[in-house]
């Protein structure tokens, strides 16, 4: 007997006897069979033994399927039931995480000019909606530095794109001046060369000298020199 | 170099056991009888003789109430042939070793002598039969899974617990053994 040297193509033989192999394989280790009489001889040997093996034992497979199905009625029901309900339930779970999204994403649309606003006033920027009578009772909003500033909230990709400081807005306007009123008083350096003319003209035409009888509700010197004239009679 | 997929159903398989799930229980049966003879054989190979087709049955009733926890990892026959193992496994436990000797009756055996008339003589089926009787549960097992299924290695180890390794060693000393004894 000769030596195999192919243990490969040995190992291959039981596959061989079975078909499994494919055709191109098979014709393979068919060759190397022709030439090696230790595989010669194993594949005569296997192919000796397979009915052997497979003669013994036998069984009732029929009475073994109606056993089997007796034993199992019903199982496979179950099985498909929870297969269905893992379903419905992926299917729930599913619809509540997309209701619960599209809630979220409402209500963050419904509080967003707030957001902007404080987006605004954190930049310096101005903001007037709803706020361009320039009141500055509003609690602790700054008062806007410019009038009627247009309402620009820049898109999200402006804003990203564009730093505040470059935002284009409607060039400052300024209050309208008042010769009158204590509002006047408090931003002279604000006053234009005209308002000021005017504010000195206006001043020119009062009398340096204060009228011995002031009209009523008009106390140049308050209530102080009411009390001294009225304390001393 | 195989033909035979290590992860992949038979698509037969594959289809029947959706059709099984899906609630058709007649698919249970056409399972049945494309294995049940190949677990016998293999239940047989591991010692047990005189219980072979209720052990075939339990395999069958186990498998199809745990189908859920088959991911197809293996082969179906593969899976069945586990169970089977296990289930020999607890009853010889069970019946300690007070169980009946591996023999095959000649009861049990279809007639092959159309098969081997030509090739083998009637004397060497005997003694081959002989051979085989010789082997370790664990030898008998693994020679029959590669001679009569074609099994790789790998699947073999999967069905009887064991390692691709040990179950290479088992299948060259169970031919080394009956070639000594033919030889004889």
């Amino acid at each position: 007997m000769s030596e195999c040297t192919s243990g490969a193509m040995r190992d291959l033989l039981p596959e061989l006897v079975n078909g499994k192999l494919s055709t191109k394989v098979q014709s393979a280790v068919e060759s190397h069979v022709t030439a090696c009489t230790e595989c010669a001889e194993e594949l005569v040997l296997l192919r000796s033994l397979r009915p052997v093996l497979l003669s013994a034992p036998v069984v009732d497979t029929q009475r073994i399927a109606s056993a089997v199905r007796a034993q199992t009625t019903g199982a496979a029901s179950r099985v498909h039931a929870r297969t269905a309900g893992t379903t419905w339930w992926r299917l729930a779970i599913a619809a509540t995480a997309l209701i619960a999204v599209s809630a979220l994403g409402y209500l963050g649309l419904a509080h967003r000019p707030r957001g902007m606003r404080e987006v605004a006033a954190t930049h310096g920027l101005p903001h007037v909606a709803g706020n361009s009578s320039g009141d500055s009772s509003t609690g602790s909003e700054p008062a806007p530095p410019f009038t009627q500033a247009p309402t620009v909230s820049p898109r999200r990709s402006e804003r990203v794109q564009t730093p505040p400081q470059q935002i284009a807005v409607t060039p400052p306007t300024r209050r309208p001046s008042s010769v009158s009123g204590a509002g006047a008083l408090e931003n002279l350096s604000d006053l234009s060369d005209d308002d000021v003319r005017l504010l000195t003209a206006s001043l020119d035409k009062l009398s340096p000298v204060p009228d011995a009888n002031p009209a009523p509700g008009i106390d140049p010197l308050g209530a102080s020199l009411e009390d001294l004239s009225g304390g001393g009679s | 170099m195989t033909d035979h997929s290590q992860s992949e159903l038979p698509p037969d398989d594959a289809a029947l056991i959706a059709r099984w799930r899906s609630g058709d229980e007649r698919a249970a049966t056409t399972l049945v009888g494309q294995h049940a003879q190949g677990i016998a054989r293999f239940v047989a190979s591991l010692g047990e003789r005189e219980e072979v087709e209720e052990l075939v049955q339990d395999t069958f009733v186990r498998a199809f109430g745990s189908l859920d926890s088959f991911r197809g990892e293996s082969t179906f026959r593969t899976w069945l042939l586990t169970i089977a193992r296990n289930l020999v496994r607890d009853r010889q436990r069970g019946r300690k070793r007070s169980r009946s000797h591996v023999e095959i009756k000649d009861e049990d055996i279809v007639s092959t002598s159309d098969a081997l008339e030509g090739t083998v003589a009637a004397e060497t089926e005997q003694r081959l039969r002989e051979a085989v009787e010789t082997l370790s549960p664990m030898q008998r097992a693994i020679f029959t899974l590669r001679v009569t299924e074609g099994m790789s290695y790998k699947e073999i180890a999967m069905a009887v617990g064991s390692t691709e390794g040990a179950a290479r060693v088992h299948y060259h000393n169970a031919m080394r053994v009956i070639r000594e004894k033919i030889d004889e």
